[in-house]
């Protein structure tokens, strides 16, 4: 199958041709050589197609999962009850590749077959030495493969993981590596890991497929190592499955709410295999943190974090994806780890303290009062920018009939969150707290605040102070690269893992500034 | 932490059963995935006879990322700066994944050889490599005995 889609269509079905004289089981086979036959004879001289359509018949190689009788017929010393099976059910197929069976069996005086096809002759000439050849060493066959000696284990070891190659591919530039080992090396480079060729047009035909002959050789030559192979394979994506070791993976890049949609765009190498790993185990979610990196070091991302749910997933040609996802639970992180260079984390899922039944009234005195002054400030932003956040995050939820019961509240007072101007420390302070009182009151403040700062704005014209929190985060990350310092790798390194990634976060933060300051006191209501 | 990776376990095993000629590569006693690195000076170069600490750490997405590998000893080098960096492509855009820990330290060690001040990282090194390499490679050979040969 490497050599159809290499192209090579004639040797790709003489391949298929001596692999069906090898093995009974022709059912892979067959829907592929007539892929290349298919291949091959439109591909052939002019003056044959000419042929064929004077004759009737448009084109002997549209009949998809047939196969040409002809090549049946070439081996009548090989006619065992399987061939026969497979192909007593095309008694009508096509006269043309009828009147071939009786060529190639009559040798290369054709009277059908015109001059011109002499590469459709040479080929058919060609499977009937290898065949005969076969036929020949018939015995000798069995000699080979049980000889294990000959059989270097490590000539089965994909280059890029150490391992006994798994689901092996073979790339156009003829190397051979484990399907997911290849795709990882995607997610970085366009380039073949061992002779630098591109692969980006091999990759947009999506021609990927796992190289037949080297899987069955595994199978056969070294049964154990194939079997240990499996199980651990297995064992990994089981692990996945165990998300990830009792850990969640997690996204460093923004705060995400519950029950908020939260679009990203994923093109960073690792989260790909985040992304990747996620469909693997099936799980379909993961934890969204925000980068923090106003305190370095172990603390660079938010302790306080939403996972999300993969409700669609766009991949792009270019091997990067565009997510749809929505909150589903909020989290508090107990401990960080890593995986493939992506961060994991082991958490703890939270949600609000029940309303004791005295606090009620106030409460949803304290709602009424909020919700529809959230209402009126979506409503006085332009026209643009509404519709950019109702792109993003949905029209303004409707009020649950149950609010005060719910295990994060009113759902909209996180969609009004995903896009009130705030700093990312304020909005994991507010996703932190699991009163639904406190909440309200940091929306109102920041309200009041957000109204406050508009009629002075009108009064003085005068802009306000901004203060780009996206930015700071991204030069700080630059600062870093080009900080001149002593220290150990390894502390760089593990300084420069959690990088900013805002860029992720779709659309573009609508608000660059947090024009509300970082004052907590004024909108979080110490406890 | 997840376990090492058996590229990780392969690698080191050989680096230990078939060592490089000139080059020693330890794994950290708390840390496999950080080495301990001593390249002897290639002959017929200015750092011949010298002793030069490097390490090496191998990032999590190791060998998705290129190891990061940096002169612990001071070295005079137009391609290594103060700070030990070294200016390598295949540390950089070049690095592929079916490289491995071995041809990093290779390339190290043909770096000495054949320095390029044509593509300095040590601005000041290289221009003097430039205009007066005679010059140079004394400094070279002097900041070798100085930094390299203490023991
Ligand atoms: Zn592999
Ligand atoms: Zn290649």
């Amino acid at each position: 199958m490497a050599l159809t889609g290499l192209g090579r269509y004639e040797d790709a079905i003489l391949s298929f041709s001596v692999s069906v004289a090898l093995d009974h089981d022709m059912g892979a086979v067959r829907h592929e050589m007539t892929h290349a036959l298919h291949r091959f004879l439109a591909g052939a001289p002019a003056g044959y197609r000419a042929r064929c359509n004077s004759l009737g018949v448009l084109a002997p190689y549209s009949l998809h999962g047939r196969r040409p009788r002809f090549l049946a017929a070439s081996y009548p010393a090989l006619n065992c009850s399987d061939c026969e099976d497979s192909f007593s059910g095309e008694e009508d197929f096509l006269q043309v590749p009828q009147k071939f069976s009786s060529t190639s069996l009559g040798g290369p005086a054709a009277p059908v077959v015109p001059q011109e096809s002499t590469r459709l002759r040479s080929l058919v000439e060609r499977i009937f030495q290898e065949v005969e050849k076969i036929k020949r060493m018939d015995v000798k066959l069995e000699d080979l493969v049980v000889n294990p000696d000959l059989v270097e284990q490590s000539d089965f070891d994909c280059v890029l993981c150490c391992r006994t190659l798994w689901q092996p591919v073979t790339t156009p530039c003829g190397h051979t590596y484990c399907w997911m080992c290849l795709d990882r090396c995607l997610d970085y480079s366009f380039a073949c890991p061992l002779c630098m060729t591109s692969l980006a047009d091999y990759l947009s035909s999506s021609q990927k497929a796992v190289t037949e002959v080297i899987e069955h050789s595994l199978r056969l030559l070294l049964p154990a190592e194939y079997l240990a192979r499996q199980v651990t394979h297995h064992q990994e994506l089981s692990e996945l499955v165990q998300l990830w070791g009792g850990q969640v993976p997690v996204f460093v890049c923004t705060t995400g709410f519950p029950g908020v949609p939260c679009p990203l765009y994923v093109y960073e190498p690792r989260y790909r295999v985040m992304m990747r790993h996620c469909a693997e185990a099936g799980t379909r979610e993961f934890g969204i943190v925000a980068c923090l990196t106003k305190d370095p070091g172990n603390k660079s991302y938010a302790e306080f974090g939403t996972m999300l749910e993969i409700r669609d997933w766009i991949l792009l040609d270019s091997g990067c994806s565009i997510l749809t996802t929505v909150g589903v639970r909020r989290f508090h992180v107990l401990t960080r780890g890593e995986r493939d260079g992506y961060d994991t984390a082991k958490v703890e899922y939270f949600r609000d303290q029940p309303i004791p039944a005295d606090k009620l009234p106030d409460l949803k005195y304290l709602h009424e009062r909020v919700r529809p002054k959230a209402w009126q400030w979506f409503n006085s932003l332009e026209a643009e920018l509404q519709s950019e956040i109702v792109r993003a995050f949905g029209q303004m939820p409707e009020l649950e009939e149950d609010w005060p019961s719910l295990a994060d509240g009113p759902v909209w007072t996180w969609w009004l969150l995903a896009f009130l101007p705030l700093s990312q420390e304020l909005k994991v302070e507010i996703l932190a707290t699991t009163s639904l009182e406190k909440r309200l009151r940091a929306i109102d403040k920041t309200l009041d605040r957000i109204q406050a700062a508009a009629v002075i704005k009108q009064g003085q014209d005068v802009a306000v102070a901004t203060r780009p929190e996206e930015l700071t985060s991204n030069s700080r990350h630059q600062a870093n690269q080009t900080q001149q310092t002593g220290e150990s790798l390894y502390e760089q390194e593990r300084q420069s893992q959690h990088t900013a990634t805002s860029s992720h976060q779709l659309p573009h933060p609508i608000f660059n500034a947090s024009f509300l300051g970082d004052n907590r006191e004024q909108v979080m209501e110490s406890s | 932490m997840t376990a090492l990776p058996r590229r990780i376990i392969k690698e080191t095993q050989r680096l230990m059963q078939e060592p490089v000629p000139g080059i020693s590569a330890v794994p950290d006693d708390s840390n496999a995935r950080y080495f301990h690195v001593i390249v002897t000076g290639p002959e017929d170069s200015p750092f011949e006879g010298g002793l030069f600490k490097l390490e090496l750490f191998l990032p999590e997405d190791y060998p998705m990322s290129a190891p990061k590998v940096r002169f612990i000893t001071k070295i005079y080098h137009p391609n290594i700066d103060r700070l030990g960096r070294i200016c390598l492509d295949i540390l950089k855009d070049k690095w592929s994944p079916a490289l491995q820990i071995r041809t990093v330290l290779l390339s190290i060690q043909a770096l000495l050889s054949a320095p390029n001040p044509d593509d300095p990282l040590a601005n000041d090194v290289a221009e003097l490599w430039k205009v007066n390499e005679a010059e140079a490679i004394r400094n070279a050979k002097e900041w070798t005995r100085r930094y390299a040969m203490d023991n």
